[in-house]
């Protein structure tokens, strides 16, 4: 594995006839990031990572630390190619490439150390429920676009892989206190070698996030969230294989568990083996179940089961391949105690698939990967996920890129099952949604000290999902594959040195949004499933080390206005007003084990709205916040 | 052996085999490390020939960076005084260095040259792999470049170490300590 943070991967070559772009990009690193760089080179053969060909952003653990943010969905603020909103006191909504609201953004998967974080019922992630320590992250990687051919269904629009450190990483004793105008965090692990070549690290935290204040003065909701989070994670090494064990369990909830309140727990496994032919065979297990429950209102019960299968070998003799299978079992059960309810609530969802990928290089500096998934899941039919990538490695510092892809989300319980009666029907027929992307990219180094990203993307979209009267009756409707889509867009991503003590960095997006009703269907909530997206956001951060022991941290970013049409009126309007704001980051590296940092969010005005979307919960305000923190090893 | 990296997974990245030490890699990364110490690292006013005398980094014996470690050295500044690299075949008392590097080869030569600066405002780097340990040395550990701070020979040379770069250390051996 090429475990370099791919901060530096995206342009790390291990190939010594291209070590000037090592350097260079080496050059560039803090003290932080050197010691991460892992200096084994695993490829069968040299491989250069700058060949990568997507729109890959990487959030590195010290991005997390100076980010200053004490929980997921703030630290995916970072990823210049994601939008994040957050909706109340415990709800974002977070995708890539449009489609942004609690009800659309159904096409981003979210793996946390190769445990799914989407749900199946929903087709949605519950980010107030993903309470991964952020101190134990090794790194996040955000690729916008699809990944279908690899992760599978539901990796339509982007993949938001989460890394966690390997117990032998975060060995002794920390302790990371957080208090502030509107949130508290206590997290505490130690990590400890209870016997030869085994590693392991207990970790606990709780933390309280405050009530933010309604948008509409009829608006009582209490959206403070607290949340109680413990797990473990064991790695043992023997020779020429390693094992993985690790597990959390949670419980969290609203004041009073008045509004929401969920618990679980995971449990995951996994085996590598190296084989004597210098291929490798990985095997992962996992089990997760976990209950989401709105008091007076509805209480779901989701418990997954999932074994996966990976080798990765050669077919020839300068080539990667990879290929593999997963097996995922669900039990999805949802008790509604309002109109809208299922006729049986427990269903069983099953998903196969297989898949496999070549990597080869076609010239010199032209390298092709090409593969294929094919998914069958109890709830649709077989899907096909094909893939066909490019990278022409132009110099040593530039690379161009290009790809063409098709991935699919598959229909949840929800978009098939769900009825009210006199309202709804329940819609059988509701099938898979699906997208050929498009994709150009380049990266690069124009200067020493400078790293450039550009992707720019064509998604075709086919049968989104549309509400409408069915074909016999005026009431109830039912739900329909009735949009067709070409969104285009564009990101960019950009790290400048200016020296060794000061480093910006720069993000933006651009999207641009045509969709259609296919002949002969229509939509009664004006295109709800399409999402609120804002046309542009952009970000500038500043990171300074000052003095010896201070560091200074700046952000902005400033998000275009959110135009969509009214659920029922059809009337277009501003649903969220353009915002920018500030982060502003003073930290202390008081003595060799102690860090103090104090830092300000959203400081430019009192209050700012992110997202209005009433459907999931009444729009809130995101207030401005204040934290002190204090990191201690022990 | 190795874990699944999904996203290089999906960039055809991965093939997970026997280990081989990129020795390049190593010392790229090595020849970052160095320049970026100084800035956490103060001298006393000694140690310079003039106000706005370089910070010279002393490269003893072969050079294992292959040229490298001057191309860091060259984009970083400590404060006003600019960073230059000098390659000595042998230890040589006529030249001022700051730090000086000693590489993985003969064992007794980087003895004596540790000898030959003890207590003086000369940060003492040591490479991997030495039984010699100056003021830091590099530690390969884990398929990762780490490296270890003597505190207590830095005292003893007159040269302060914040505590910056003390936390970012695999280990410390404080002041004090024999």
């Amino acid at each position: 594995m090429v475990s370099a943070s791919l901060a530096l991967a995206v342009n790390l070559l291990t190939s010594p006839a291209q070590a000037q772009s090592v350097n260079t990009d080496i050059r560039q690193l803090s003290i932080e990031e050197l010691a991460n760089v892992e200096i084994t080179s695993v490829s069968r053969r040299p491989e250069p990572l700058a060949e990568a060909p997507a729109a890959i952003f990487v959030i590195s653990a010290e991005d997390i630390r100076r980010s200053g943010a004490i929980n997921l969905p703030e630290v995916l603020r970072l990823a210049p190619n994601l939008e994040v909103a957050r909706m109340n006191g415990f709800a974002y909504t977070i995708s890539a490439r449009g489609f942004n609201s609690p009800e659309s953004s159904n096409k981003l998967l979210v793996l946390v150390d190769g445990r799914s974080a989407y749900s199946p019922l929903a087709s949605s992630v519950f980010w107030e429920n993903l309470n991964v320590p952020l101190a134990d992250v090794a790194r996040i990687e955000v690729v916008s676009g699809p990944g279908g051919t690899l992760y599978g269904a539901n990796a339509v629009n982007g993949v938001i892989n989460i890394v966690t450190k390997t117990a032998s990483e975060t060995q002794g004793a920390l302790l990371d206190a957080t208090a502030g105008t509107a949130d508290m965090k206590v997290m505490a692990r130690y990590g400890f070698t209870p016997w030869q070549g085994g590693s392991l690290r207990l970790y606990g935290q709780t933390s309280h996030t405050n009530n933010t204040s309604p948008l509409a003065a009829l608006d009582v909701s209490r959206t403070a969230w607290v949340r109680n989070q413990g797990g473990f994670r064991l790695d043992q090494k023997f020779d020429g294989d390693s094992l993985t064990l690790q597990g959390d369990i949670f419980a969290n909830s609203t004041p009073a568990m008045a509004l929401e309140h969920a618990r679980g727990y995971n449990l995951t496994g996994r085996w590598s083996h190296a084989l004597e032919s210098g291929s490798s065979l990985e095997v992962q297990v996992y089990s997760d179940e976990n209950a989401r429950i709105q008091p007076g209102l509805a209480r779901e019960q989701l418990d997954t089961q999932a074994l996966l299968v990976q080798h990765n070998t050669a077919l020839w003799w300068n080539d990667t391949f990879i290929w593999g299978g997963e097996y995922r079992h669900s039990k999805e059960a949802f008790y509604s105690s309002s109109i809208f309810g299922f006729a049986n609530p427990v269903t069983h969802l099953d998903v196969e698939n297989l898949f496999a990928q070549d990597s080869f290089k076609l010239f010199d500096n032209l390298k092709v990967i090409t593969g294929i998934k094919i998914e069958n899941s109890s709830f649709s039919n077989v899907d096909f996920m094909p893939d066909l990538r490019f990278a022409w490695t132009v110099t040593d510092n530039h690379m161009l890129w290009a790809s063409v892809s098709r991935a699919v989300r598959t229909p949840s319980k929800i978009d098939r099952e769900l009825e009210a009666p006199g309202l709804l029907l329940p819609a059988p027929r509701f099938h898979s949604e699906k997208l050929t992307a498009y994709e150009l990219g380049y990266r690069g180094q124009p200067l020493a000290n400078l790293s450039l990203s550009v992707s720019l993307y064509y998604n075709l979209y086919d049968d989104l999902r549309t509400t409408f009267y069915t074909p016999v009756t005026i009431a109830p409707v039912q739900l329909r594959n009735g949009i067709t889509g070409d969104n285009y867009g564009a990101e960019a991503w950009a790290k400048y040195a200016l020296t060794g003590w000061w480093r910006l960095s720069l993000g933006a997006n651009w999207l641009q949004r045509t969709e259609h009703l296919k002949p002969g269907r229509r939509d009664l909530t004006f295109g709800q499933s399409l999402g609120q997206d804002p046309p542009y956001q952009a970000q500038l951060r500043s990171e300074m080390n000052l003095l010896e022991d201070w560091e200074f941290d700046a952000a902005l970013r400033s998000i275009g206005h959110v135009k969509a049409r009214d659920a029922t009126t059809g009337n277009t309007k501003v649903l969220v007003g353009a915002y920018t704001e500030v982060d502003l980051r003073f930290g202390w590296h008081a003595t060799k084990t102690t860090e103090i940092s104090l830092e300000g969010f959203n400081l430019l005005h009192a209050r700012h709205l992110e997202a209005n979307d009433p459907s999931a919960y009444a729009p809130q305000y995101v207030p401005r916040t204040f934290l002190l923190n204090l990191r201690q090893n022990l | 052996m190795r874990r699944r990296l999904p996203v290089a997974a999906l960039l055809g990245l991965v093939i997970a085999t026997h280990a081989r030490a990129d020795v390049s890699l190593e010392y790229a990364v090595k020849a970052a490390y160095i320049p970026k110490f100084i800035p956490f690292i103060t001298w006393p006013d000694n140690a310079f020939a003039a106000p706005n005398a370089p910070v010279t980094i002393c490269v003893l014996g072969p050079d294992p960076f292959g040229g490298k470690l001057e191309q860091t050295a060259g984009e970083l500044k400590s404060g006003d005084r600019p960073i230059v690299v000098r390659y000595l075949p042998a230890p040589d008392a006529s030249v001022s260095c700051q730090v000086i590097f000693m590489g993985k080869g003969d064992e007794a030569i980087a003895e004596g040259a540790l000898d030959a600066v003890k207590g003086k405002p000369v940060v003492t780097v040591t490479d991997s792999g030495l039984t010699a340990h100056g003021m830091i040395s590099f530690v390969v550990a884990a398929n990762h470049v780490r490296f270890d701070i003597d505190e207590a020979a830095a005292a003893h040379g007159g040269v302060a170490i914040s505590s910056k770069l003390l936390s970012l250390a695999r280990a410390v051996k404080p002041r004090g300590q024999p």
